[in-house]
Formats: C-alpha cells, sequence, structure tokens
C-alpha cells in the first residue's frame, strides 16, 4: 500500500472505512426489512404519499406496497445519497486538502513527482474508495432484499447503486477541484454540501411547485434521478451529463493544481 | 567547483502585498555546502520553495542543473533530497512507513544505506511518528533527504531539533557530503552551524541578499562577546587598546568585551593575570550583521534625506 500516492491516500481510510462499510450493510439491510414489517399497513402510508409535502421531500409519489416503491421512496431519495456524497466529500477533503493543511504535500511534491500524477492519484483513490463502498451499498441490499422476499432483481440493484457511485463521484471530484483551485478544505466542503442541498431541495421543491420546473435542470439530482432508476433503469442521457460533469471537473482540478502556490 | 548548480537571476516573490524575496542573484557551484544565513522571515524558506517549485515566483528565475525549476521540476528533483523547514510527516505511520513511502515514490533506493543512516542517527524507526519528539521526526526528515544520495541536498534549518551529539553526526553527514562531491545549500539563522559546514555564506535579510561571502572573510568580520573573570581586576588600560578588541567593560574583576577577527592579542594578555573564567557568547546574529545592516541604514536615511 506504500507503493504509490494511490495505495497511500487508499491506506489513510482503512480504518474509517470499516466503520463505513459497517454502517452501509446495517442501512440497506434494515430499511430492505423495514418492508415486511411494515406490509399490510400500507394503505394509510400510500394516502399520505399523495401530499404535496411527502412529494416535495421523496422527488415524487411511490407505492410503498411495492418493493421497488417501497426503496425507491425510503432509501434512494435522501439517504443513499446523502451516504455517497458525504463519503466522496470528506475522502476528496482529507486526501488533497487535508495533507496541504497537515503540510505533507511539501514532503510529497518535493520529489520526482508531478502535480497531475497526485492530483490523479487521488482521484483514482477516491473511485476505488466509492466503489468499494458501493459494492457494500450492494451486498446490503441484495441480502435485505432476499431476505425480506421482496423480489427485487440483483441488476436493477446494481445499476440503482451505480447511479449514487456517479452522483457520489461528482461531487467528490467537484471537492477535488475547488480544493486543487484554492487549496482551501473548508470552501471546498463547504460548497459542494451547499450545492449538494440546494440541489435537492430544488429538485424535489420542483415537484410540487410548477414555476420552479424551469431550473429543475440546474439541479444535479435532476440528473441523478432519485429512486425512478429502480422502476424505470438507467437513463443514458443523465448519466452522460453525471460523468461529463466528473470529466470536466477533473481537468479544472489538474489545471488549477499545477498553477499556483502550495501553501505553508 | 567549476559549474553552478543553482543559478537564481533577479528572484522575486510576493505573496500579494508580503514582501518574499526581492531581485535575489546568486550562484551555488557544483560541490560546495553554501549557507544561507538570515533571521527568521528574512525569506529563506521562501527561497527553497521557489527552488523545489512549490511556489512560484513573481519575477526572475531559477535554474537547477542548468534546468529551469518551473519547466524541468520533476526531472531536477530526481536528484534533489529535501529537508523541510517546518517538518510535517504523514500521520498514523510508524517511522519504517514513512520511509517506505518516501523510498518508493523517489525510486533506485540502496535500502542497506537507509539502515545505515538511521542507525548511525539512533533514529526510532518503529514509533508512530504522531508520538516522535521534534528531535526523532527531524531525523527521520533527514534520512529521507539524504536516502537517494542526491546530487544537490537542499537542508531548511537541518539542526531544529537535534541535540548536541546528533549535530555532530549531522556535521559528519554533510562532511561526507563534501567528500563524495554533493553540493549542499543549507539554510540557518544559527551562524556557528553555518560557520562550522559552509564554504560560502549568503546573507540574507528582509528578502534582499546583502552579500555572498567565503565563509573565512566571515569570521574575520565576526563581532564575539567575551567575558573573562579574573581572580583579582587587572589593569584596565592594557585592555583598552588591544587589536579587535571593543566595547571594553570592567565591572570589578570581570571583563565584558567584543572582539572582531582573531582572539590571540586578547587571550595573550588575559593570561598575563590570574584567570578563573572564561566564557564565549555564541556569536549573536543580529550583532554579526551589524556592518552590513548600517551600511544600508545609512544609504537608506541618505536617500531619504536626498529625497527631502
Amino acid at each position: 500500500m506504500l507503493k504509490n500516492v494511490f495505495g497511500k491516500t487508499l491506506r489513510d481510510k482503512r480504518k474509517a472505512f470499516g466503520w463505513w462499510t459497517l454502517g452501509i450493510l446495517f442501512i440497506t439491510i434494515w430499511y430492505n426489512m423495514m418492508f415486511t414489517a411494515m406490509e399490510g399497513d400500507m394503505s394509510g402510508i400510500n394516502q399520505m404519499m399523495e401530499s404535496d409535502l411527502v412529494k416535495a421531500l421523496l422527488g415524487g409519489a411511490y407505492d410503498l406496497s411495492t418493493p421497488a416503491g417501497w426503496l425507491s421512496a425510503e432509501l434512494l431519495p435522501l439517504i443513499g445519497p446523502i451516504i455517497f456524497i458525504v463519503f466522496a466529500v470528506s475522502f476528496a477533503n482529507s486526501s488533497l486538502m487535508g495533507e496541504e493543511e497537515k503540510g505533507t504535500l511539501d514532503l510529497l511534491l518535493t520529489n520526482p513527482i508531478n502535480r497531475s500524477s497526485v492530483f490523479l492519484q487521488k482521484f483514482f483513490a477516491m473511485i476505488a474508495g466509492i466503489l468499494a463502498l458501493a459494492l457494500a451499498f450492494w451486498v446490503g441490499n441484495v441480502i435485505g432484499t432476499s431476505s425480506a422476499n421482496m423480489g427485487l432483481s440483483v441488476l436493477s440493484l446494481a445499476e440503482v447503486t451505480f447511479n449514487l457511485v456517479l452522483l457520489g463521484l461528482l461531487f467528490g471530484t467537484f471537492t477535488l477541484a475547488v480544493g486543487a483551485l484554492t487549496g482551501k478544505s473548508g470552501l471546498s466542503t463547504g460548497l459542494a454540501s451547499a450545492i449538494a442541498v440546494v440541489s435537492y431541495l430544488l429538485d424535489s421543491m420542483a415537484e410540487i411547485v410548477s414555476s420552479l420546473e424551469t431550473f429543475r435542470p440546474t439541479s444535479v439530482f435532476h440528473y441523478y434521478g432519485g429512486g425512478n432508476v429502480l422502476q424505470d433503469g438507467l437513463d443514458t442521457g443523465n448519466i452522460g451529463i453525471l460523468v461529463a460533469g466528473t470529466v470536466a471537473l477533473l481537468v479544472i482540478g489538474i489545471y488549477g493544481f499545477q498553477r499556483r502556490d502550495i501553501r505553508t | 567547483m567549476n559549474k553552478p548548480v543553482i543559478e537564481v537571476r533577479k528572484l522575486t516573490k510576493y505573496y500579494g502585498k508580503h514582501r518574499g524575496i526581492i531581485d535575489l542573484s546568486f550562484n551555488v557551484m557544483d560541490g560546495e555546502v553554501f549557507g544561507y544565513l538570515g533571521p527568521n522571515g528574512a525569506g529563506k524558506t521562501t527561497t527553497i520553495r521557489t527552488l523545489l517549485d512549490l511556489i512560484r515566483p513573481t519575477g526572475g528565475e531559477a535554474k537547477i542543473f542548468g534546468k529551469d525549476v518551473r519547466l524541468d521540476g520533476e526531472e531536477i528533483r530526481k536528484s534533489i533530497g529535501y529537508l523541510p523547514g517546518e517538518l510535517a510527516l504523514f500521520g498514523g505511520m510508524t517511522g519504517k512507513d514513512t520511509l517506505t513511502y518516501l523510498g518508493n515514490v523517489k525510486g533506485g533506493i540502496d535500502w542497506n544505506y537507509v539502515r545505515k543512516l538511521a542507525e548511525r542517527l539512533e533514529a526510532d524507526l518503529d514509533q508512530d511518528v504522531d508520538d516522535l519528539s521534534s528531535g526523532n521526526k527531524q531525523k527521520l526528515g533527514l534520512i529521507q533527504a539524504f536516502m537517494a544520495k542526491p546530487r544537490l541536498l537542499i537542508l531548511d534549518e537541518p539542526t531544529n531539533g537535534l541535540d548536541p551529539l546528533m549535530q555532530q553526526e549531522f556535521f559528519r553527514l554533510i562532511e561526507e557530503a563534501r567528500e563524495n562531491g554533493q553540493t549542499v545549500f543549507v539554510s540557518s539563522h544559527i551562524l556557528p552551524v553555518v560557520e562550522r559546514i559552509c564554504d560560502r555564506v549568503g546573507i540574507i535579510r528582509k528578502g534582499k541578499l546583502v552579500t555572498v561571502e567565503e565563509i573565512d572573510d566571515l569570521k574575520k568580520g565576526t563581532l564575539r562577546s567575551l567575558e573573562i573573570q579574573f581572580a583579582e581586576p587587572p589593569p584596565e588600560d592594557r585592555f583598552k587598546n588591544l587589536p579587535g578588541v571593543q566595547e571594553v567593560d570592567f565591572e570589578d574583576s570581570r571583563l565584558r568585551c567584543k572582539v572582531v577577527g582573531k582572539l590571540d592579542d586578547l587571550i595573550k594578555e588575559s593570561a598575563r593575570y590570574e584567570v578563573e573564567n572564561f566564557i564565549s557568547h555564541e556569536p549573536n546574529l543580529e550583532e554579526i550583521f551589524l556592518k552590513y545592516y548600517e551600511g544600508e541604514e545609512e544609504l537608506e536615511q541618505e536617500g531619504g534625506k536626498r529625497n527631502a
């Protein structure tokens, strides 16, 4: 793990990663099990689903008496994105800006290594981290749905997980890029969190406030699609936009990191 | 010693409006041990971080091995060992992990040599670096700087935190580097350290290079504070006109004075009386620079007057 910057970055996260995995397995299995517990008592809740407030919170109305509807409403609109975004943003922040603020970036960059390589290795370490997180998320859901006999396909659960990976990756790369441009960790995490919250609110409020509909395409969550992926499958256009955003931020990050002073 | 390893031309760095370094120009020749002396905040670290391409100059240029530090940084850094002035080590790793990681990033490490270095400096490699004292951290910093046997060593305040015994070992390492033909650029705010190891010294103050001198010439101009305790008060006049002895001050049988250059005359005169104690104070950097400072301030004042 100490062969290069990539391995070292993952190594730094190994303890935190253990806790994340445990937490995710618990949450995913628990949510799936809740479906069986709630089954047969859904009519009241389904009526509630028609209320504007709930639509706004969940980004749409779902039939909670079906397994897909249940997960779409419970896990995918908010809990899933929170998990993946928080993980990616904190990973990005500590791996690059954390190292600069601690001062160890001086020790690393004075070796025969260029800044783009360091930035890219940090980026790929983040991807590896998110993918490992995604595996835990997927396994948890597979265990959960099968033990609750929900009959959701392994493949569609993988699709949903992949969608979350893209969302987390976009926010993580955004954090890396802002950090690379400014060297300020507070700014990059703060900005990433603010955009995530505003994006989420805009997208879900647009469900009930028609005047917001025009602005909906500016929300990242619009391209994430929330629970719809579980019902309708992945949307190639949306995937393309999430990936393109990530690549653009990656390029900006590399450029920004090249040109500025490393802070002491 | 014929060709320059470091060439600095009109190098200038401003942090916004704050002065970093202004119009620095100097050369460090192949195989030389060059001291970079100045008080804290003079711009030593700024110069070094510019040479290593961690920060980018506002003006001027710097070359190492004849290559631009900005354009060929990666190539240049293959042959540089660097010790930061404020050493920060990766957390959650032992000393051994730290050296393994940095060694892998550098590549081409002779691990036997690294082990020897660690033994010589008595470095504790098994403890978590977070638990190490500053002296033990500094040892790790030195090992990683020397580990690749680089052509050029850039050491920022290398004796920070080292106890006297380890300082001696560090001096020996520098001697060996000199014998191996390695070039050393060492910054310090401590004059005896620079005097002990360097061939030439550049003196920097408030971001400007005041002078570059052979170390022997610097020593000639060094102002030393001395204190001699005699058994009985000696005749004061005999000490007042000794060559190089200034600010002679008697307090009963205790003599305080400052000496420029050789101590010979003062010692021989003192030896005629019974000496109980002889104290040589470490030369004060500010005092040593006095001659440069005064010159400069006079100029500044003159300039001011002319403008007025």
